[in-house]
């Protein structure tokens, strides 16, 4: 997408926790698809990772990251992983999301259903 | 709490693919500042890549489909990899990577040299974390 708007929202959602996350334009567009393009036909499941996470964990290296974990079972077995970044104001922006099959050293789980 | 159950064991990961590579490969180069993560990639973007973690900053990149092995990402690599590695920084340097708005896959043919140097001194400086297949990752870069 050309011409993205860095001050408009891809979503405004809660998470789990009641926490407000949001995806700006510019980090969908600007940081992720260019990454990993096919993740544009993921939003959705982007989108359930934060309300429903399997569990979300700690981030190995940054205390004001949390990183969001969903079990996909379709296909091949995998985690879609989010991490997600907190501000003093607990407000949370989306930084990264892409699938993977383990958590990384460092980090720990802090919250489960 | 439980730790996080690892699905797919390194050693189940193929390395056909990067062995199959008898010429210049199109190696592909990303950096997101924003994550601050390299990704050096073999195969187009647009196919999905899952992300195998071997330590804390490196990552094996595979194909779901047949587990096959097509390229690397450094995560903090910034902020905490290229720090740890002198040959690295002398490399690594974003602004003579001609990179401006710090988040490209293609760069300058000028960085293309430098590109390929920085993604040999990677795999060299992981090659007991990367295992088997820095091997075929050295080869194929050698062939770029």
């Amino acid at each position: 997408m050309v011409g993205y708007d860095p001050n408009k929202n891809v979503f405004e959602i809660r998470d789990c926790r009641g926490i407000k996350i949001s995806c700006s334009e510019e980090t969908w567009y600007g940081k992720i698809l260019p990454a990993r393009p096919y993740m544009e036909e993921r939003i959705q499941d982007v989108i359930k990772a934060i309300e429903k996470p399997h569990f979300i964990c700690s981030d190995s290296k940054k205390k004001n990251r949390n990183v969001y974990y969903l079990l996909q079972k379709t296909g091949s077995k995998k985690y879609l992983k989010i991490v997600i970044e907190i501000d003093s104001s607990k407000k949370g922006f989306m930084i990264s999301a892409f699938p993977t099959d383990s958590g990384k050293v460092g980090e720990k789980i802090i919250w489960m259903p | 709490m439980d730790a996080i159950k690892r699905l797919v064991k390194t050693m189940d990961l193929k390395t056909n693919f990067l062995s199959d590579i008898k010429e210049k490969p199109n190696l592909i180069f990303h950096y997101d500042d924003l994550s601050d993560t390299l990704i050096l990639l073999f195969i187009s973007p647009d196919q999905e890549t899952i992300v195998h973690y071997l330590d804390r900053n490196v990552a094996i990149l595979y194909r779901p489909g047949d587990l096959e092995i097509v390229g690397l990402q450094i995560e903090d690599f910034d902020s905490e990899f290229v720090p740890m590695y002198s040959d690295l920084e002398k490399v690594w340097c974003l602004s003579d990577f001609g990179i401006n708005d710090r988040n490209v896959w293609d760069l300058t043919l000028e960085a293309e040299q430098r590109k390929l140097i920085l993604a040999l001194q990677i795999v060299k400086e992981k090659e007991k974390i990367i295992g088997g297949s820095a091997k075929e990752f050295e080869r194929v870069l050698e062939y770029a």
